[in-house]
Order: structure tokens, then C-alpha cells, then sequence
């Protein structure tokens, strides 16, 4: 049993912390308290505070660095202000300062250290930098329970499957190229879809709609997966759909009339990628003998991956175990929980010259101090 | 007569071997008239060297055939196709199907589960009636038609039948067995 | 989920005893003494092994029919590419039926009388000594090793990638010659990356398996790994960037580095 309270502060009765996150798009702002004593039934993070406000681009484009790095630096300041009025908190009871340090987008993780650097001038706490997956992770392992799952990230920057071993969470396996998150968002550009609330979900309100089923490449890799070979081939299938390339006979029929919907490739799409998921997930539940899966990151939300991923477990006999959207798309909370939790293992913030942000930052060069 | 009873399907398997063949040509034309006298599976023996290569290939025409799945019109002319490696139908009829001038011949009868089947094989094979037997294969086997039919790397043709030893008969059989269960996919 | 599983590759494989070996994410492996199409006497003690690759219920039937089907075929279809390389040893393919996911193949390896009949996988067959360093370190297994590594090599050579390499996916047969079974997530690939990955993950499997003796154990692997290359010019460069390659992974722990 790892002890977590080395470093409680004389008359507190708990640790508070406050959390920034702007890898990508969301910008989120968390406050987060913690009791004393290990983490149990009885004993759970309070959530004080979790706002958000995502920077959505117009169908057909994506977010470029330096436009998030403005709105970000646009709402840090209301956020904060906000955050701290809901939490009904004084400043003085606030332990640290957390901040995604990576992995992520250059300009936009930029913005928020500024603005983490400032508070913590501005109130004398210490910073902690904060790997954005191992957010995901803690604030996924507290929220529902799980205590030694496999953990699947995925999202718009990140696809990885992970488990706990040894101080560290080790990436078992992952995308060879670009992040599923990545694969949808490019699609539903091309197919000139709203932004808004978010990419991934309109294609998944396309896909429900969608019912026949195209052979997409199919790209798995041991443990690995690949998946800039499917995006480019659905594109294609896309282009000559909206362009009447009759001699697609994938697309149209013989008399030139289609045989397949937006929403028919939208649910390929998903059937395939979300079949690839399963599978690496699958694999690494036999090889390192566990029963419980977890998910987490933006695309987590999805209730097709959801169900699909439950197939599969309850047919090992397995538990799974997944949060919903406060949690899942990026937010501040889960810097404020992982941040905390290194707060407490090493009772000081970090030196100035560590909270430089990086845009790689894997996910096993954390050392995971508060657990065996 | 070699009885053989395939574990997975109700068929069963009824093979001769037949030397100094003297109609061959009768029972081509009977068989091609598709004479209900002349079902059976007519097989070339200068391309068979093992009953295990047989066997493998009737394997594969009973799974097919009991999937409703076989590619040719009958279940003894997709034995004979199975024996191939090509996916030209014609062709491995021709190679591995009776000849018209054949002095040697292998017989084949698929009997379904409750089916009576009544026939004379000396009435429809004016031969020796031999057992089917490996070494008897092996020494009549024809190379150069072998590696037509196969089209084996390295090529068989460049060797010779008396420098062949039990492990590159072994090797030979498991690289026919390989081409007859691949073929087609 | 095994139960119905084990009848459900038992409808496709009517009349043939199936005994479970071992249960994976991908497939179930039985043996039977029943031989597919070759008469088998009553005495016979010949095993055959029966791959089976069950449906998954959670992907799309189609894509799960091609799968199913693409991924027997293509473990078959290198069973046969192994056969055409005689210096390396394999199982045989006895039958196929890729619609419904089954492979039949030879079984290879003996009963080790000395660890309570256990198969001859290079797991057990080290295992034997696990406990006794001096048996565990002599030349027998070096010699051993060195053979299993050269096995290794020669597939690389080939361009076949194993995918799996663990000491359970090797086997030492009666001869106590090395031969390389289980072929399920095997590749073609003549990518230096591709090869030194294999190598890494049967470093880190004899790592976590036999942990006393590991170091020792890879150096002997290695060493026949490179003695598999041979002395040709050319493969003795390609060795070079495997080795390379090999090192680098070693140091970074996974195959590539992240992306933001």
C-alpha cells in the first residue's frame, strides 16, 4: 500500500488542486479535492469545478495551432474566474497549480502554461506539469472503479492501449500512424460535416442512420494498428460518390444510381475501425490476464465503440467500464486529479524550468509514484 | 478395393486400382455422354504418386460438396478438380482424367449415407484389378506430367526417380498436399 | 464463452474427438488422433492439431466472415512458403477449411518424460531445468538455443516474420532440432524495423519466462541468429540493419515514438 499523505498540510483536512488543459481544441478548467487515506468506496475525488469551452472550426476544416493557442488565450482568464466561483474556494485553499505538459499541440499547450505559470506567481503555489494520458487514465480509474483494467485511449491525438505494470503504464499497443479521433475528424471533413458539437459525433449520428456494410482495409498488426490506408480508401469511396464516378462499382450500380449512402460509409467506417479497437483490446486482455477494460479519451464517448467493446467483454466474462462526455473529451478535472496526485508523492510543485510543455511526451516515461 | 469412410461427412470412399486397362477409350466416351452407368471419378495414375494425395484432394471435394459449394457439375468430376492446382477447370480435368489411350487407371465411387449402390466395376474396367499401394505409385508416376501439373519450384522434371529418398518423397507429398488444399485461395 | 465455442468448432468438425490445448483471443487449438482423410487404426498415438478460429460476435458478419477466412488462409498459405524452405523446420499443413476457419496441421514436438509428459515447447523444455543452474547453463542447451536462433534467423532471412516469438511457439523436436509453430499473426516483410521487433519480443519473453538465466539464454539465441544469416555479403548487411534496428527498440521500448 503506497501512502499518499507524506505531505498533507498542517490543518487541512484535504488537498485541493486546480487543473488547465488545452492539448487540442477544449480548452478545460477543473478543481479537484481530495480526502486524506487511500482512495476507496468511502473515500472519492470531489469534483469542485469541471467548465470547458471547445474551439469549433466551420465544416471542412480542421483546427490549426496558432487559431487554438487564440482561443484559448481568449477564455483562459473567464474560465479560471468561473471554475473558482463554482467551486466556491478561496484561493488560499488551493494546494497546486496543474497543467498539461504534453503530449499535444505546441501553440495551444503553450497558451495554458502561460497562463498556469501566471497563477502560480500570481498565488505563490507550486506547478505541476501533467501528462494528458495519464489524466485520462486516473481520472478514468477513479471515476468508475476500475482498478487494474487495460486501458484503451483513444481520441483525436492519441490511440493506445495501456496497462499498469511495475510503477509505470505501459503502452501495449498502438496506432502506426495517425489516432482514430484523427481518421474520423478527417472524414467528416471530407464529407463537409459540422464541427459542431464535435466531428466524431455527428459521424456517429450518420453512421446510425447507416446500414449496409462496404469492405473497408482492414489493418492490424499484432498488437498495433494502422490506419491512414482506411481513411485514404474511404476518401476515395467519398470522392467518387459526391462526383458520380460511375465506374465505381463499389459506389454505383450498373445503371448508374448509387448503391450506398453517406451514411452507409460512415457506419463501414466505424464497423471497421471500432472491429480494430476490439481486437488489440482483446489481445491484450489474454496476454496480460485481466477481466477488466477501460475506456477512455474523446472517442470513448461513442455508444457503437461502447456496445461493441461490451460484446466482447462480457463474452470473456469481463467487466467494462467507461466515463461519460464531462470526462472522456479532454478537460481540466483530469489534470487537476493526476496532478494532485503527483502533489501528494512529492509535497513541492515543479521547477520552473521542467514546466516547458512538449508536444511528445509518451505515456510510459511517467513514473507512477502513487500506486505498488 | 480400398474402402475409405471420411470421419466428418456421410459419404463414403470406394477406390480400385486398375492395370493393363484395355478400353480406356469406351469409358471416356461413356463418361463424357454422362452415362449414369459411368459415374464414378476416372483418375490419371501417371500424376499420382500417393494415396494420400488422393485422399487430401477428396477431402477438399467432399467439404466443398457438402457445403453446396463445389465448382464443377458432380462431385466425382470436382475430385478430379481438387487434384489440381490450378483453378482452370479444364485443364485439371485434362491432366489428372482418364486418358484416352491410359493402360493404367484409378477408380473412384463417392456412395452417399443410405444410398444402395449396385455395379460391377469388371463390367466397366477391362483390367487388372490391383491394391492400391504407394510403391506401386511411385514407381510408375510420370515427373515430367507431375511438374506440368504442378508446376513445383525447383522444378521436378530435373529430377530423377531413383535418387529419390524417403524424405524427398515426403517433401514432394507435403508440397502437393499444400497446393491441393490452397488451391483457389 | 469456451463451452459454447468448443461446440461450436465441434459442429464443423463432426466425428473427430477434440481435446482443448489452449484457449487465445484468436483461436482455439485441439488435438485429435482422428486423421482428416487417412484411415487411422485404433492403436495409432499420431496427434494432429485443429486451429479453430471462432466468429466474434461483436464485429460486422461480413467483415467477420473475411477475416475469418482471410487470416486461415493466409497462416496456411505460410505453412506452405515454409514447406518451399526446407532448412527450416515447420508444421505440415494436413487440411484446410478457411469458410469456416479451421486448419489441420502436423503436430510437432515430444511428451518431456522428465516434466510430467508436458510438450516439448522451448518453455518447458527449459523449464525442465529451471531450478538447478548447472543443468540450466550446459552445452546441450546452448547448442540448443543457438539452433533456435539460427531457425530464427534463416526465417528473417526469408523475409517471414513470426510475430509471436515466444519460447511456447518454439518447439524442440526428438532430434532436438528447433522448429516454429503457431503462425497465426505471421507477416511478409523485409522491413529491418519489422525484424528487430520480432527479436524484441523474444528477448522479452525469455525475459519474463525464465528470468534467471535470460541473459544468458538471448546472448545463445543471438548467436545463432546470426549464424542463420550465413556468410552471403548481402545478408550480411541486411543482418547489420536488423541488428541495428534491434538495438534501437531495445532502447526505446516500443516500436515507434509517439505522436502528439
Amino acid at each position: 500500500m503506497v501512502h499518499l499523505d507524506l505531505h498533507l498540510k498542517e490543518g487541512k483536512t484535504s488537498y485541493v488542486a486546480i487543473g488547465l488543459e488545452g492539448s487540442a481544441n477544449k480548452l478545460g478548467v477543473g478543481i479537484i479535492r481530495h480526502f486524506p487515506g487511500p482512495f476507496s468506496t468511502t473515500n472519492r475525488a470531489e469534483v469542485l469545478s469541471n467548465i470547458r469551452d471547445t474551439y469549433i472550426t466551420p465544416p471542412g476544416e480542421g483546427f490549426l495551432p496558432r487559431d487554438t493557442a487564440r482561443h484559448h488565450r481568449n477564455w483562459v482568464v473567464r474560465l479560471i474566474k468561473q471554475s473558482i466561483i463554482e467551486s466556491g474556494l478561496k484561493i488560499s485553499e488551493i494546494d497546486c497549480i496543474c497543467f498539461t505538459k504534453g503530449p499535444g499541440m505546441g501553440a495551444p499547450l503553450q497558451s495554458v502554461v502561460i497562463a498556469a505559470r501566471t497563477l502560480a506567481q500570481l498565488w505563490d503555489l507550486p506547478l505541476i506539469g501533467v501528462n494528458h494520458c495519464i489524466g485520462h487514465i486516473e481520472m478514468g480509474r477513479e471515476i468508475t472503479g476500475a482498478d487494474n483494467p487495460v486501458v484503451l485511449y483513444v481520441s483525436g491525438g492519441n490511440t493506445q492501449i495501456i496497462a499498469y505494470s511495475e510503477q509505470r503504464y505501459r503502452i501495449f499497443g498502438e496506432t502506426l500512424d495517425i489516432a482514430i479521433g484523427n481518421c474520423l475528424d478527417r472524414f467528416a471533413r471530407t464529407l463537409k460535416i459540422p464541427n459542431e458539437p464535435s466531428p466524431g459525433y455527428n459521424i456517429e449520428q450518420l453512421a446510425k442512420k447507416g446500414s449496409k456494410y462496404i469492405e473497408l482495409p482492414y489493418t492490424v498488426k499484432g498488437m498495433d494498428m494502422s490506419m491512414s490506408g482506411i481513411l485514404a480508401h474511404i476518401d476515395n469511396l467519398a470522392y467518387d460518390l459526391f462526383n458520380n464516378k460511375k465506374h465505381n462499382k463499389t459506389i454505383f450500380n450498373d445503371d448508374g444510381t448509387p448503391k450506398v449512402t453517406v451514411e452507409d460509409l460512415c457506419f463501414s467506417l466505424q464497423e471497421t475501425l471500432f472491429a480494430m479497437l476490439v481486437e488489440i483490446t482483446e489481445r491484450a486482455m489474454a496476454h496480460v490476464g485481466t477481466q477488466q477494460v477501460l475506456i477512455v479519451g474523446g472517442v470513448g464517448c461513442n455508444e457503437r465503440l461502447q456496445r461493441m467493446m461490451e460484446t466482447m467483454v462480457l463474452d470473456r466474462r469481463g467487466f467494462i467500464f467507461a466515463t461519460d462526455e464531462r470526462f472522456c473529451i479532454d478537460n481540466g478535472i483530469m489534470i487537476a486529479h493526476a496532478g494532485l496526485l503527483e502533489y501528494r508523492m512529492s509535497g513541492k510543485g515543479f521547477d520552473y524550468s521542467d514546466t516547458v510543455c512538449t508536444q511528445k511526451f509518451r505515456t510510459d516515461e511517467v513514473l507512477i509514484k502513487w500506486r505498488d | 478395393m480400398l474402402s475409405v469412410k471420411i470421419p466428418q461427412f456421410q459419404q463414403s470412399l470406394q477406390i480400385y486400382y486398375f492395370e493393363n486397362v484395355e478400353n480406356s477409350t469406351e469409358i471416356r466416351t461413356k463418361l463424357l455422354s454422362g452415362q449414369d452407368s459411368h459415374n464414378f471419378a476416372f483418375v490419371n495414375p501417371d500424376v499420382i504418386f500417393s494415396k494420400e494425395q488422393l485422399l487430401s484432394a477428396c477431402y477438399r471435394a467432399l467439404l466443398d460438396y457438402n457445403s453446396g459449394k463445389i465448382r464443377t457439375r458432380s462431385i466425382h468430376s470436382e475430385i478430379i478438380f481438387c487434384l489440381g492446382s490450378s483453378g482452370n477447370i479444364v485443364d485439371s480435368l485434362t491432366r489428372f482424367g482418364i486418358k484416352e489411350d491410359g493402360n493404367r487407371l484409378i477408380i473412384l465411387k463417392v456412395i452417399e449415407k443410405e444410398e444402395d449402390v449396385e455395379y460391377t466395376i469388371d463390367e466397366i474396367v477391362k483390367g487388372d484389378n490391383k491394391d492400391l499401394d504407394d510403391a506401386l505409385l511411385r514407381e510408375n508416376v510420370d515427373f515430367k506430367q507431375m511438374q506440368k501439373a504442378y508446376k513445383f519450384q525447383p522444378s521436378l522434371s530435373n529430377s530423377a526417380r531413383e535418387d529419390f529418398k524417403e524424405t524427398d518423397w515426403s517433401l514432394l507429398l507435403r508440397k502437393t498436399v499444400d497446393l491441393i488444399q490452397l488451391r483457389g485461395c | 464463452m469456451s463451452d459454447e465455442l468448443i461446440q461450436l468448432a465441434q459442429s464443423h468438425l463432426q466425428n473427430i474427438p477434440l481435446q482443448v490445448i489452449s484457449q487465445g483471443a484468436e483461436a482455439i487449438v485441439f488435438t485429435t488422433k482422428t486423421h482428416p482423410y487417412l484411415p487411422t487404426s485404433k492403436d495409432s498415438h499420431t496427434e494432429y492439431i485443429i486451429k479453430y478460429r471462432p466468429p466474434k460476435k461483436y464485429r460486422h458478419p461480413q467483415l467477420d466472415a473475411t477475416l475469418t477466412k482471410h487470416r486461415t488462409i493466409a497462416e496456411a498459405r505460410l505453412l506452405q512458403r515454409l514447406t518451399n524452405i526446407p532448412e527450416i523446420q515447420s508444421p505440415g499443413l494436413i487440411a484446410l477449411d478457411a469458410r469456416n476457419g479451421i486448419i489441420w496441421m502436423e503436430k510437432v514436438g515430444y511428451e518431456l518424460i522428465d516434466y510430467d509428459d508436458k510438450i516439448s515447447s522451448l518453455k518447458n523444455w527449459l523449464w525442465r531445468y529451471n531450478d538447478n543452474q548447472e543443468k540450466a547453463l550446459t552445452e546441450e542447451i546452448k547448442i540448443a538455443l543457438e539452433k533456435v536462433g539460427c531457425m530464427i534467423g534463416k526465417a528473417h532471412v526469408n523475409d517471414v516474420i513470426h510475430g509471436d516469438l515466444t519460447s511456447s511457439n518454439i518447439i524442440i523436436t526428438e532430434a532436438q532440432e528447433a522448429c516454429l509453430i503457431d503462425f497465426g499473426l505471421s507477416y511478409q516483410s523485409a522491413l529491418p524495423e519489422d525484424k528487430g521487433v520480432d527479436l524484441y519480443v523474444l528477448d522479452r519473453a525469455i525475459l519474463s519466462t525464465h528470468p534467471k538465466y535470460a541473459e544468458q539464454y538471448n546472448e545463445w539465441l543471438m548467436a545463432g541468429y546470426e549464424r542463420g544469416y550465413g556468410k552471403d555479403k548481402k545478408s550480411l548487411i541486411k543482418l547489420k540493419e536488423v541488428l541495428k534496428r534491434y538495438e534501437e527498440v531495445r532502447l526505446r521500448g516500443r516500436k515507434r515514438s509517439m505522436l502528439g
